[in-house]
């Protein structure tokens, strides 16, 4: 074995990487090649170092939640699929006609509700316009949005990030945030808004990103 | 763990389920694969948050296409194909915005086993993230995605082939050049420490 095939073979060091034959031919060749040697003294070390790195394996904090957050989506997916205008529900003893005619104004109606929470969702880009100007830190800030006056806690989290918070920190934070506006946390976003949910974020909601806009001028302390 | 999770068919059958559109299925498959899926994903974005965000969109990718799954491979190899390019896109869009953001490691220019022996605790996530980072981030892409899929996340040169969709010659000679350079890298953590 020459030197170049032997400084291959030794970084392929785990089971089943090359066939027997290559390492017994790589031992032949270190015992004779000093400089191969030290090569492989010194991989060995790396080696071990990355078995304590793949030892080390992340865990996921609070599954319950993730799996809660999942379900919730494909709910939506079910929901959203249903609102399709194929499926939309009109009576069958109509005539063709007027069920076309009737299909076509349901789907008008749905695209109003949804140009009303698209409404809410360009406040939500002018809020963090306003937060990306007045953050410390600078720089484009590309938080994926999503519809609603009160942005989801990953943006939020996101946000406070920026701020400079730690990510235990954030979290400590909206926890407290959460605690403090208990009905703006109960607003689903999934199921869209009812009248009393935007009442509460007509009033409470106001008030939330007020302190919270407030919170990331401070980086996160109350002033 | 739910000890149910252990009493569920085979995760090819649960997608099979799912595609029939059995919530319970699917919800299954999530319990039972969410914390590698996580794992994976962290190694790759090296965040705890943008993990979460990762399987989140995985699973909810699987469930809107499950009936693509043919079966011809194992669910996760799928699965991981599907975290591994949500993670990579991922990752590309936050390369360019970390070096304004990131807050700072507190982490010690100490190695990651000294780290476990000294405390007697697990290395926590964000250390974990902060020692990823710094062995493999100067590694080209491809040869970073083989180095987490097969030294960290421990899969076989074939599934890392099947999942980046390479040879496995060129998973190897990637594992080579991208393990040279983590054993360089480690050399030069140690002199400055």
């Amino acid at each position: 074995m020459r030197c170049t095939e032997a400084r291959k073979v030794i970084y392929l060091w785990r089971p089943g990487e090359v066939p027997e034959e290559s390492r017994a031919e790589l031992r032949r060749h270190l015992a004779a090649c000093e400089a191969c040697a030290a090569e492989f003294r010194a991989a060995e070390e790396s080696f071990h170092e990355v078995d304590s790195l793949r030892r080390a394996e992340p865990l996921l904090d609070d599954p319950g939640s993730l799996t809660a957050g999942i379900m919730r989506e494909v709910e939506g997916i079910g929901r959203r699929e249903r609102l399709s205008l194929q499926h939309l529900p009109v009576p069958r003893f109509l005539s063709s006609r007027v069920r076309l005619s009737l299909r076509f104004a349901l789907t008008l109606l749905v695209g109003v509700l949804l140009v009303e929470v698209s409404v809410d969702a360009q406040r939500l880009v002018k809020l963090e316009r306003r937060l990306q100007t007045q953050n410390p830190a600078g720089g484009a800030l590309t938080v994926p949005l999503q519809s609603g006056l009160i942005a989801p806690s990953e943006t939020l989290n996101s946000l406070l990030k920026v701020a400079g918070l730690r990510p235990d920190e954030a979290r400590t934070l909206l926890d407290d945030l959460r605690a403090r506006y208990p009905r703006l946390a109960s607003i689903t976003i999934d199921d869209g808004l009812d009248a009393r949910e935007r009442a509460i974020l007509d009033t409470e909601g106001k008030t939330f990103l007020k302190e919270f806009e407030k919170l990331i001028r401070t980086g996160g302390k109350n002033e | 763990m739910n000890s149910e999770v252990h009493t569920l068919p085979p995760s090819n059958e649960l997608v099979r389920q799912a595609a029939r559109g059995d919530k319970n299925a699917f919800r299954g498959l999530v319990e039972r694969h969410r914390q590698y899926a996580y794992a994976l994903a962290f190694r790759i974005v090296c965040d705890a948050d943008d993990a979460r965000d990762v399987v989140q969109e995985a699973f909810i990718r699987v469930w809107r296409h499950a009936e693509r799954f043919t079966g011809e491979t194992k669910f996760t190899t799928w699965l991981y194909t599907i975290v591994t390019n949500i993670a990579l896109d991922m990752a590309r869009a936050e390369s360019r915005k970390r070096r304004l953001f990131t807050v700072a490691s507190h982490l010690s220019e100490e190695s990651i086993s000294a780290a476990r022996s000294e405390s007697g605790d697990p290395v926590s996530n964000r250390d974990l993230a902060a020692w990823i980072r710094r062995i493999s981030d100067e590694l080209p892409p491809r040869q970073r995605m083989v180095f987490v899929l097969r030294d960290l996340q421990d899969l076989s040169v074939a599934e890392v082939a099947l999942i980046l969709q390479v040879s496995e010659s060129s998973v190897k000679t990637n594992l080579c050049y991208a393990r040279r350079h983590i054993r360089m890298k480690l050399e030069q953590l140690q002199k400055r420490g």
